[in-house]
């Protein structure tokens, strides 16, 4: 069953420090998921000008391509981020950001190495990074 | 014949932003205090209060607590870890033989998680909503049996049907005779009129909140300006509270706190999700138009309910509005008749 959205806000709750509801008026909704998002938390498609994802399909889309490119050669990355060049957006801090360095890695060419930093390990330490609990002295 | 009274020392530990927890503690630790002042109490109640809230140094806490009390302020601008470490340092060194938590029972930086199981005294959890996330990655249900009461303050929260649970009507900063009479609040607001409606839009919360909460009442005291009267509550009670805010000509601001006192001499409050500004409207039956502004813990949006919530500036605007042009009979003179949960609070942590 479709997941229903509550009109008239942004759903999307992607944040740059920790995950939050947005209360910004839509702007427009997801083409994938049918999110109604505002103008922060929508991501054009660099090569499918119009089309609009939410900032949380546009971090899974990244994820795929990158399970699928592993191990493959920087060529490879290179034509994912002429799809997904959102590197200077803060939503795409922190937990992306390990997956590059992953991918990035001389040691990353060839083979899967169980005892590398996986992909596993950077959503969970992105997970906490991005929630920032007992950290910020000044929350409520 | 006057009976002894016995001496306890409370330690209110109200680390947190904004003004929500400092004033929730306040609510309580004056009840406290009063009690025994009124009759109602045979213990004479001693305070130590912690805060770091930002707003402290210009909050008259002092005029709020009585004879005996300490307020403890750390500054806002301190790291995690120096936070941490005075908290400590403070804790060690106090004599009391009642710590009362607010909303974080393993402290705001987790700086009390190694001192609880430790501590000889009497443990009481204030428990507001949280953030699900947050008590699952902490294990807070199992941190929770360190505590002799939990204290539920009049809404629903993750652990309140934990055993030594204790649910109370909200908590808040005055009982209901103790509010000034509409007329009495209109002259304290600088408003002359006994019947023009009054929009009080409330800054508190961050910098940037109480901003855009000024901006805005400024917009609506240009567009109501013959029909309401429209006053921008300013955190704390000193000038030097809102010395960043840009000035605005058009806009009167009212330095109050607690500005529950005054609320029976307002029609329309504008404000954020949280606690105090959402119950205090709800006690007193007012009018509440809220904005939810993103927090790590509490979950403004939850708060609110339909009839209460603002998507944004322009959706409140527009609420404004209509409550003023269409329903003004309904602004005027409103009858309230509301329990103050502090009290309840206050018998069950001397009940322990």
């Amino acid at each position: 069953m479709a997941k229903s959205w509550e009109p008239g806000i942004c759903n999307e709750r992607s944040g740059f420090l920790f995950s939050h509801e947005c209360n910004l008026p839509p702007y427009g909704t997801c083409s994938r998921c049918q999110k109604p998002i505002c103008a922060d938390h929508s991501h054009e498609l660099v090569n499918r000008p119009g089309v609009m994802l939410c900032t949380s399909c546009v971090k899974k889309e990244q994820k795929q391509h990158q399970r699928g490119g592993t191990g493959k050669s920087r060529h490879r990355r290179d034509r994912h981020d002429d799809y997904y060049d959102y590197g200077e957006e803060p939503y795409f801090y922190g937990g992306y950001y390990y997956g590059r360095e992953y991918y990035d890695s001389e040691y990353g060419g060839g083979r899967h190495d169980p005892n590398d930093f996986t992909e596993a390990d950077a959503e969970s330490l992105a997970g906490e990074i991005d929630e920032g609990f007992e950290a910020d002295m000044s929350e409520s | 014949m006057q009976s002894s009274s016995t001496r306890r020392r409370w330690f209110v530990y109200a680390l947190g932003g904004g003004l929500g927890h400092l004033t929730r503690a306040v609510a309580l630790a004056r009840a406290a205090v009063r009690d025994q002042a009124e009759g109602k109490s045979h213990h004479r109640t001693e305070i130590v209060l912690l805060t770091n809230s930002p707003f402290a140094g210009f909050t008259p806490i002092s005029q709020e607590l009585g004879v005996h009390h300490q307020v403890v302020r750390l500054s806002h601008n301190l790291s995690r870890n120096e936070t941490a470490n005075r908290v400590v340092d403070l804790i060690r060194a106090e004599r009391f033989d009642t710590l009362v938590i607010d909303t974080f029972p393993r402290g705001l930086g987790g700086e009390l998680a190694p001192l609880l199981p430790n501590l000889r005294c009497r443990k009481v959890l204030v428990h507001r909503d949280l953030a699900p996330k947050y008590c699952s990655q902490f294990r807070l249900s199992h941190f929770l049996h360190h505590f002799d009461l939990v204290v539920v303050p009049g809404e629903p929260a993750s652990f309140d049907d934990f055993p030594r649970a204790k649910r109370t009507a909200p908590w808040l900063i005055r009982d209901q005779h103790e509010l000034l009479s509409p007329r009495e609040a209109r002259r304290l607001l600088n408003v002359r009129s006994d019947d023009r409606p009054v929009v009080a839009v409330i800054g508190s919360g961050r910098d940037e909140e109480i901003e855009r909460m000024q901006c805005f009442a400024s917009q609506l005291a240009s567009e109501f300006a013959s029909r309401a009267a429209v006053r921008f509550i300013a955190p704390g009670s000193g000038r030097r509270s809102d010395s960043r805010l840009p000035s605005r000509s058009n806009l009167t601001t009212d330095h109050l706190w607690p500005f529950f006192q005054s609320i029976l001499g307002v029609s329309i409050i504008v404000g954020g999700g949280g606690y105090n500004c959402v119950h205090e409207a709800r006690a007193t039956r007012t009018r509440y138009i809220g904005l939810s502004w993103p927090r790590l813990y509490d979950r403004q949006r939850r708060r609110l309910q339909d009839s209460e919530r603002a998507a944004d500036f322009e959706q409140a605007r527009h609420r404004v509005r209509t409550a003023i042009e269409a329903h003004p009979e309904t602004l005027s003179f409103r009858s309230c008749n509301f329990d103050n949960g502090v009290h309840g609070a206050i018998r069950a942590i001397d009940a322990l």
